[in-house]
């Protein structure tokens, strides 16, 4: 019997889940039962503070035990950053690291602070430095500096730009022209996908030199989920595996875990207010959303972060069902280092993308017959061979000055 | 005697403080009307009065812009009806910026 009432309920649940109100007047924590809640999760479950700092705690164990990357007594180098995350994982890591229990954290974190807040005064930026060392120094960790305009203008000389003291960090005011200067007048889109290349092969190379054989990152789930989006969009579909997974094994030797990917940004600000602690912040100057793909997927993120919330895990999720392609040989991509595709029997969206551009812009021989035409493009394409980027970056590559990266 | 006026603090962190003149905590006194003060009250007051620079960072519409968390006495707003609670005195209203980007 069909029943009108329940299409609708059907229908309801093709769609997007938008935020929810819960009537929380009088309610109890849903953890212990008893106590008062002070906090509400996912707009509907409430929590009192002591089970709400438990689980968040819980959460971020249970990620690190799971993967198992990180060995006792090897070092592990922090992607440091201003803001509540890199805050509250350097509080998980102090207060693991001062457990006397069985699960107690046993390996060494090691900081790494990138500069390259080009578009801030070198006043701010010196600013900014100087607190992050502070921070360090609170939690009792050991920090290293990079200014990733340096590296990005020569990679070579690693050892001479890693500082262990904020004021050796070289700051110019003509940073951000000097990034420029190696890029042939990119797109806002290219440009920061550039530099965010740089800043991934950075973090390998110290990493390298540092001997850590683990990098963690302070992504939270909302960062996964733009990440993975901008991703499709730049046609490194191939690669959100890498980008957005908990671990990311491109690199042979060094393995990077994403510890907080599963924690949305007002668990961990409250972690940190419960806490008392004040992550380092700057005020940034207002990001114009249609600027480039990246702020405009930070903004439609954010955006469905406010009115529905659920869809943030939602993305994060069906990105973790995504498998690493197998058609992979041995190379990989000059500048991303993602393993290079081989050729397949079938054709794939990239190479198929790239036949249909060939085909409409032939000139057609009219003085054979329709048969013959066709035979002859088909002959004729050589499908390109990414012998040394992947699909994306040969996009990119055109837009770089320098000789071989 | 009666008071004529409702002295609570108020608590800025994550990044909202630099909106206040890079303060943390500020204490004030809302004079007293016929109607009891909200926070959504309490949200144009402090707009009219506190907020330094950048409104469009702390307010919107109504209410706070998304991605400020609000907590009354360590309590999450959204139990406490959000701008409709009603301010007693004492209490301690503080503002978490959790914007992203600086
Ligand atoms: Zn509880
Ligand atoms: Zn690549």
């Amino acid at each position: 019997m069909c029943n009108v009432g329940d299409d609708v309920e059907e229908e309801k649940a093709k769609f997007m889940q938008a935020r929810t109100t819960v009537n929380l007047k009088n309610s109890v924590c849903v953890k212990c039962r008893t106590a008062k809640p002070q906090v509400v999760l996912q707009n509907q479950y409430p929590y009192c503070k002591d089970c709400f700092l438990s689980a968040t705690v819980h959460k971020f164990k249970a990620l690190l035990g799971k993967n198992r990357i990180a060995h006792p007594n090897e070092k592990v180098l922090i992607y440091h950053k201003t803001g509540h995350a890199s805050t509250a994982l350097l509080h998980f890591l102090r207060t693991g690291l001062d457990l006397t229990t069985p699960k107690k954290i046993r390996f060494e974190p090691i900081l790494l602070f990138v500069e390259g807040d080009f578009k801030l005064s070198v006043q701010q930026r010196r600013l900014i430095l100087q607190q992050v060392s502070e921070e360090a120094q609170r939690f009792g960790f050991r920090i290293n500096y990079v200014c990733l305009t340096q590296y990005i203008l020569d990679s070579t000389q690693l050892s001479s730009l890693i500082c262990d003291k904020f004021d050796d960090v070289l700051i110019k005011e003509n940073d951000a022209a000097s990034i420029a200067g190696i890029m042939k007048k990119p797109n806002v889109t290219t440009q920061t996908e550039i530099i965010k290349l740089y800043e991934q092969r950075l973090l390998v190379d110290v990493a390298k030199f540092l001997n850590c054989k683990c990098i963690f990152t302070p992504d939270l789930g909302i960062d996964i989920a733009s990440q993975l989006l901008t991703n499709v969009c730049l046609g490194r579909g191939e690669h959100i595996v890498f980008d957005t997974g908990t671990v990311d094994s491109r690199d042979s030797e060094v393995t990077i875990l994403k510890p907080l990917r599963n924690f949305t940004i007002k668990e961990i600000a409250l972690y940190n207010f419960f806490n008392g602690l004040e992550p380092v912040r700057f005020l940034a100057e207002n990001v114009n959303p249609y600027k480039s793909i990246q702020n405009l997927m930070q903004k439609f993120v954010s955006d469905l972060q406010e009115n529905y919330p659920a869809t943030i895990s939602t993305i994060v999720r069906t990105g973790d069902k995504l498998g690493v392609n197998k058609n992979v040989g041995e190379a990989k991509c000059l500048l991303c280092k993602a393993p290079l595709g081989t050729k397949p029997d079938t054709l794939s969206s990239s190479e198929a993308t790239n036949f249909s551009h060939w085909v409409s812009t032939q000139t057609p021989n009219c003085g054979v017959s329709v048969r013959d035409r066709s035979k002859h493009i088909l002959e004729a394409f050589n499908n390109a061979d990414y012998g040394k980027y992947c699909f994306s970056c040969n996009q990119i590559q055109p837009f770089l000055c320098l000789r071989e990266v | 005697m009666v008071e004529n006026s409702l002295t609570i603090s108020l608590g800025f962190g994550g990044g909202a403080e630099l909106l206040f003149g890079n303060k943390k905590n500020i204490s004030i006194s809302l004079p007293k009307t016929q109607k009891q003060w909200t926070i959504g009250e309490l949200l144009k007051w402090i707009k009219d009065n506190l907020l330094q620079e950048r409104p469009e960072l702390f307010i919107q519409d109504d209410s706070v812009r998304p991605g400020i968390l609000v907590l009354v006495n360590e309590v999450d707003w959204e139990l406490v009806d959000t701008v409709n609670y009603e301010i007693k005195s004492e209490d301690k209203i503080v503002f978490i910026s959790t914007l992203h980007g600086g």
